[in-house]
């Protein structure tokens, strides 16, 4: 008796622990696209999968001083460096809200 | 044809041993983790595979699963090692760093399982997803490229890498597949997953700067789309880009016509009408009243308005707002009243219209009484009176006036003694006044006459907690908690921000700085899981096709600490690691139970009974120890080497996402400039700048870094940004002091600002006596914002020393000073003095 009690309480308040645990479940997807064959050749002819973009030379130590400056970390320097063409003072202004 | 797992190793498992690790595989998928652990041990005691890698890496992974987190770690590594060509023991090792939130790890690991198995759909599937987390979107692309690649007729694999495009804004990539998508795919009849699809392409078009497009494809889907008001609010929006107002406010309108109480509707169709803005005034009220006309029972155009009006004319207006209110006994009519408190001549009206009412009750009584002279109604039924006193409390407690407020409180109370929300008033009255004592007192009453209310419950665990209550707000919260369970660590679990607020601040004002700390880390815990949170919702959005709700999900992700609750914690946080390095001794919680005048042996006995009581409480700790939930240590915390560091981590957040609060800035400015991180200092003095130029905390900071700045030896590049930002900031302003003058001149009528300019001065020049006149602004009545609140920073600034030196004699004036002005402050030896005490106080405690 006691134990069943102690199994509803557990119930209670886990009611939304089975709902939760559908949205990480990771069952395999349906088939079921209907699809012109063609369409996705035309498309991925059309789009290459990375676009090329422009290589950007960024140096180290560029990178290295904003990191330090604003206490950023890579990613993010890197990204507003990419931003401004490799222009560290244009990258340094943009990030000081300037 | 991708290689099975089992069969990829570089140690090939003999047939017998093969269907052993099929069947671990079976197992891990359909959640049997003790059967596949039984099928490893065969393996593994097999001579010659007893350091198999791949049944290693399986069973680790199973592992990990039962939550054995550190035994699986083991396993995994060693069957990597074991075997570092096998793809199987790649993938599972970036799985359990992923668990082990170790993303860039992770991400490695898949990517060399990758180059192993190239075309594996699961692991270009798991890596999609960090890349997704971590918003490299690049890599997300390439890997839905692949994935598109190799399931074509999967729906998902078309939603990723429309998805992928979208957010590299690669718009027409985007819609170009969307639309082969959608031509090959509409269903025939109702179906919300289409309808959310078209929605979805709705979205990038507006993205794309497509407006003309977008409409015309809302148009020609309008059967399809489900969700009529995202639709008509869509079009409304279209509309409105595309610069056709008069059609757009003919979608406002039918969009009223389903909800006549939605506020921003309202905003709409005066934008649409060209009448924003206050110099439109008569026009809106004109609008307004048209749609009261219409929508008789809606309230929103009826108190859109009363905001509007002024004089005679708010008066009729307030009559017919207040009175039907106050007979249906609606307790949201104070806060309906709340915007109209800015301004002094709109109090003036509803103070003198209270008055009438109340005038009209004494006089004619209140069963006899009729408030609305034109209506049928022979008299007011008997409530009328009682919200009126409540609205009436309500009132003079905003207007600061503690005597009539109570004086209207106990009125109501007397008319009706079993209305929680009277007792709730009172105590927010008390708590307004300073004595939150007698605040804690009345709330657990109110709460005592309903113990089934959480929300009351919760009040009331909150008013304990400002009263430096913690242990009895637990004892009172715990009445809604889990039972067998500490109230505090449940509430964590719950992720419950205002508790953590709440007695984090509670543990400051009792010099637990560490137990303080804790709980503001608490808060940062909970925005870390939040954002790790996300994970599961890039497969399952994707599923269930909710991909507009999903873009909004990634959006609001990336600025999630831009939430109040984590500008607050921070601040709690921020400023106890500033106190550790301005009064290191603070840090003692029991410092000051060491007094001057005690002997040796005193001390020596004191330290042994704190020694007692802490070896007592480590073993209660340990007794309750719990396994999830966030393990931070309170002491660990102090005992930080670096507490700007720390402070500064808290900063990082607040002004990268950038906050919508002056003070946020000023207090991170306070950080970086004692860090000597000059750029970061100025960028948030010059945002603070940006907000209000006159903050008061804002003004503090700048006196310091100005004070300061010619002592930076800057070069270069660095040199030339900060020269710039120091002339938005300061303009040709470089004296410190001439900069605090003429901000004191500036602002002489405002207490905040006076105090502001003595902190800056006291700063500058530390030998500078501002107590006498400190003393003078808080007596001056032509002085503003001399509130209580005012009183408490003065207060507790001068403890802090911020105001330079005070004498006993000087604190005890102020003391005497400021209880004259708020006598029930507990702060300034004020507060209700209950002659036979013990009752009063066992009432709290008994509960």
């Amino acid at each position: 008796m006691a134990e069943e009690d102690d199994k509803q309480q557990v119930d209670k308040h886990n009611w939304g622990s089975e709902e939760l645990s559908k949205v990480s479940d990771t069952r395999e997807d349906k088939d079921d696209l209907k699809l012109n064959t063609d369409a996705l050749g035309n498309l991925f002819n059309s789009s290459a999968p990375a676009p090329t973009r422009p290589k950007i030379n960024i140096k180290k130590e560029d990178l290295q001083l904003i990191m330090n400056e604003l206490e950023l970390p890579e990613s993010t320097v890197r990204a507003k460096l990419l931003e401004t063409n490799g222009d560290v003072r244009e990258a340094l202004r943009s990030l000081c809200g300037l | 044809m991708p290689t099975p797992p089992g069969q990829s190793s570089s140690q090939p498992l003999p047939t017998k041993e093969l269907g052993y690790f099929k069947k671990i595989v079976k197992s891990y998928e359909q959640k049997q983790y003790k059967t596949g652990l039984k099928f490893a041990k065969q393996i593994l005691s097999t001579p010659g595979f007893t350091e198999h890698g791949e049944t290693l890496a399986m069973k680790g992974l199973i592992l990990n699963c039962m939550g054995k987190c550190q035994e699986a770690q083991e396993c995994v590594k060693k069957g990597l090692k074991s075997d570092l060509r096998s793809y199987v023991c790649w993938h599972v090792y970036g799985l359990i760093q992923k668990t082990e939130k170790k993303y860039d790890e992770a991400i490695k690991a898949y990517k060399r399982a990758l180059m192993i198995e190239k075309d594996n759909t699961q692991i270009l599937r798991d890596l999609s997803l960090l890349q997704i987390q971590t918003r490299d979107f690049d890599g997300y692309l390439s890997s839905k490229y692949e994935l598109l690649r190799l399931k074509q007729n999967q729906r998902v694999s078309w939603l990723g890498y429309i998805v992928a495009h979208h957010l590299l804004k690669e718009y027409t990539l985007a819609l170009g597949i969307l639309a082969e998508y959608i031509k090959n795919n509409t269903p025939p009849g109702y179906d919300f997953e289409f309808s959310e699809l078209i929605l979805y392409q709705n979205l990038v078009m507006r993205e794309a700067g497509q407006p003309d497009v977008a409409l015309q494809k809302l148009e020609e889907n309008s059967t399809h789309i489900v969700d009529k008001v995202a639709y008509m609010e869509t079009r409304a929006n279209l509309l409105m880009d595309l610069e056709q107002p008069k059609q757009a406010e003919h979608v406002w309108r039918s969009l009223l016509d389903r909800n006549p109480e939605c506020l921003e509707y309202y905003d709409m169709l005066q934008t649409c009408m060209g009448i924003k803005g206050s110099e439109s005034a008569k026009a809106q009220l004109a609008m307004l009243d048209a749609l009261a006309e219409k929508y008789q029972k809606a309230a929103a155009p009826r108190r859109l308005a009363l905001y509007l009006v002024e004089g005679d004319e708010l008066r009729r207006r307030l009559h017919e707002w207040m009175v039907p209110m106050l007979r249906k006994g609606a307790p949201s009519l104070f806060a309906s009243l709340v915007p109209l408190y800015k301004y002094p001549k709109k109090v003036e009206v509803i103070e003198s219209l209270i008055n009438t009412y109340v005038n009209r009750m004494v006089n004619e009584g209140y069963d006899k009484v009729c408030l609305d002279d034109q209506s049928n109604n022979a008299c007011e039924p008997p409530t009328t009176a009682l919200w009126l006193y409540v609205l009436a409390a309500h009132h003079y407690d905003r207007r600061q006036n503690t005597t009539l407020a109570l004086e209207y409180i106990e009125r109501a109370i007397q008319h009706s003694p079993t209305v929680v929300e009277n007792h709730m008033l009172k105590a927010r009255i008390y708590k307004h006044a300073g004595d939150y004592n007698e605040a804690v007192r009345w709330m657990d009453e109110a709460q005592g006459l309903d113990t089934a209310d959480r929300y009351i419950n919760g009040k009331c665990g909150k008013y304990l907690l400002r009263a430096k209550q913690p242990e009895n707000a637990n004892k009172m919260l715990a009445k809604f908690t889990r039972e067998g369970e500490n109230a505090a660590s449940h509430l964590t679990d719950m992720q419950c921000m205002w508790y953590e607020l709440e007695s984090g601040r509670a543990f400051r004002a009792m010099n637990k700085y560490g137990e303080a700390l804790r709980k503001a880390h608490h808060i940062e815990f909970h925005f870390n899981t939040w954002i790790e949170d996300q994970y599961d919702f890039h497969t399952y959005c994707l599923r269930k096709m909710t991909i507009c709700s999903y873009i909004r999900l990634l959006r609001m992700e990336d600025r999630l600490r831009n939430a109040d609750y984590y500008y607050q914690g921070a601040k709690l946080a921020i400023k106890i690691y500033l106190r550790m390095v301005d009064r290191p001794d603070d840090m003692n919680e029991n410092a000051e139970l060491i007094k001057d005048g005690m002997t040796d042996q005193e001390i020596k006995k004191m330290k042994k009974k704190l020694k007692k009581q802490k070896e007592q409480q480590e073993e209660e700790d340990k007794k309750k120890k719990r396994r999830k939930g966030p393990q931070i240590n309170a002491e660990e915390l102090l005992k930080t080497e670096d507490p700007l560091g720390e402070a500064a981590k808290f900063c990082h957040n607040i002004h990268t996402f950038g906050t919508p609060k002056v003070t946020g800035y000023a207090l991170c400015a306070e950080v970086y400039q004692r860090k000597g991180k000059v750029l970061l200092a100025l960028k948030c003095l010059n945002e603070g700048v940006k907000k209000d130029p006159t903050h008061p905390l804002l003004h503090v900071q700048k006196v310091k870094f100005l004070k300061q700045w010619p002592t930076f030896e800057l070069t270069g590049l660095v040199k030339d940004t900060a020269d710039e930002l120091v002339t938005q900031v300061y303009g040709n302003e470089r004296d410190a002091s001439a900069l605090n003058e003429k901000f004191k001149v500036d602002h002489q009528h405002e207490f905040s600002h006076r105090l502001a300019y003595a902190e800056a001065e006291n700063h500058i020049n530390s030998g500078a006596s501002l107590t006498s006149w400190l003393l003078k602004s808080a007596e001056d009545s032509t002085v503003n914002g001399r509130t209580l609140k005012m009183m408490i920073k003065l207060k507790d600034g001068i403890a802090y020393g911020k105001y330079g030196k005070w004498s006993k004699d000087e604190n005890e004036k102020l003391r005497k000073l400021v209880h004259g002005l708020f006598p029930l402050s507990l702060d300034f030896g004020g507060g209700v003095v209950h002659k036979p005490a013990p009752a009063a106080e066992a009432t709290v405690e008994s509960k």
